[in-house]
């Protein structure tokens, strides 16, 4: 599994006349700062892939990870004067840090708007997804038998968008507290204890199907 | 036994979660092709100038209206001086008010009452020898 610090890759495809090959994220924030379209241009480039990586994690359609990958660029543009920079990855925790923030953001905007009815599960759902845990406690591991992307994500959006954030940080970005209390802005107590209540709170979940 | 269970059930259902979260993996292909959307750099370059846009409109919204109070202060300070000005010509500061009348009648009104309702002090007094007085003449009087 990727890593978060694995993201940035530090090859670029431009042109010589392009002059920013060899710039460092930092470099490249002081010429945006001073209006240099082409030096944001490059951020993006670079870093968009880390950006849709973190947005696959919240969202399945491609058209909410493109939502999540101009907003999180849009409020980086806008922000980049409180960049402080410093070391090679600092424009990467940044930076994946709006992205955590806009996700999150979207997550309780779409439990606002009541769209959890999406997270009702199908006959043929429950009935898999019963199978399913049947085959679980059975230690059996059948071939094929995976479980759909939509089937996850319509039962995760059952979860409070907070214990989402962190469950997802913690089990497929597979980061420890304090590096999705960096991440979030939350204390390293608050996470440890969101943590503990979100793995609570989707073992209830899961258990109106045992 | 019972805790034993849940225990089982907690572990079970926790590999259940893990493949939850696997099943949300996206592989690099969808990644890459959401990444390099076309044209979602365009859109970035809107939005941010669109944002711009706003922001501005705000700042200048902001600007307008403290450049109209700047511009009404002199114009505040001038009624005033003319307000302050026109008081002092109507009435001077050696001439009665025109309100004379009123208050020799107050003076009068106040003559006529007693002294311990003019001058507080003065009644409470009054007031505390009249009682004194009162009861040393009160045996005599029986």
């Amino acid at each position: 599994m990727l890593r978060m610090a694995e993201y940035a890759e530090p090859e670029i495809q431009m042109t010589p006349q392009n002059q920013v090959r060899d710039k460092t994220d930092d470099e490249l924030v002081v010429a945006a700062r001073g209006g240099d379209e082409l030096a944001f241009a490059q951020l993006f480039k670079r870093h968009s892939g880390l950006v849709s990586r973190l947005g696959y994690r919240f969202f399945t359609r491609r058209e909410q990870v493109e939502e999540i990958i101009q907003d999180s660029f849009v409020k980086a543009y806008l922000a980049l004067n409180s960049y402080q920079g410093g070391n090679e990855k600092s424009f990467v925790s940044w930076l994946a840090r709006i992205t955590v923030h806009v996700c999150y953001d979207e997550l309780r905007k779409i439990k606002k708007r009541g769209e959890s009815r999406l997270g009702d599960l199908s006959q043929e759902e429950e009935e898999f997804l019963m199978e399913r845990l049947r085959d679980v406690s059975a230690g059996s591991n059948v071939e094929g038998a995976t479980i759909s992307r939509d089937l996850s994500a319509k039962l995760l959006s059952r979860l409070k968008p907070e214990d989402r954030v962190v469950l997802t940080l913690l089990k497929q970005e597979e980061l420890s507290i304090a590096e999705i209390a960096e991440l979030t802005g939350w204390t390293s107590a608050k996470v440890k204890m969101r943590s503990h209540r979100a793995q609570q709170g989707l073992r209830r979940v899961l258990r109106k199907f045992v | 036994m019972w805790s034993m269970k849940n225990k089982i059930d907690d572990d079970k259902l926790d590999r259940l979660s893990d493949e939850l979260f696997r099943a949300l993996e996206a592989n690099d292909t969808e990644i890459n092709t959401a990444a390099e959307s076309p044209f979602l750099f365009r859109r970035i370059r809107a939005r941010i100038e669109s944002e711009q846009l706003r922001l501005s409109e705000e700042n200048s919204s902001w600007f307008t209206l403290m450049a109209q109070v700047r511009q009404a202060i002199p114009v505040f300070a001038l009624l005033a001086i003319v307000a302050l000005a026109s008081s002092l010509y109507l009435y001077p500061w050696g001439n009665k008010p025109m309100g004379n009348a009123g208050s020799a009648a107050e003076q009068q009104t106040l003559a006529g009452l007693p002294m311990f309702l003019q001058d507080d002090e003065e009644a409470v007094e009054a007031s505390l020898v009249g009682l004194h007085s009162y009861q040393a003449n009160q045996p005599n009087q029986r």
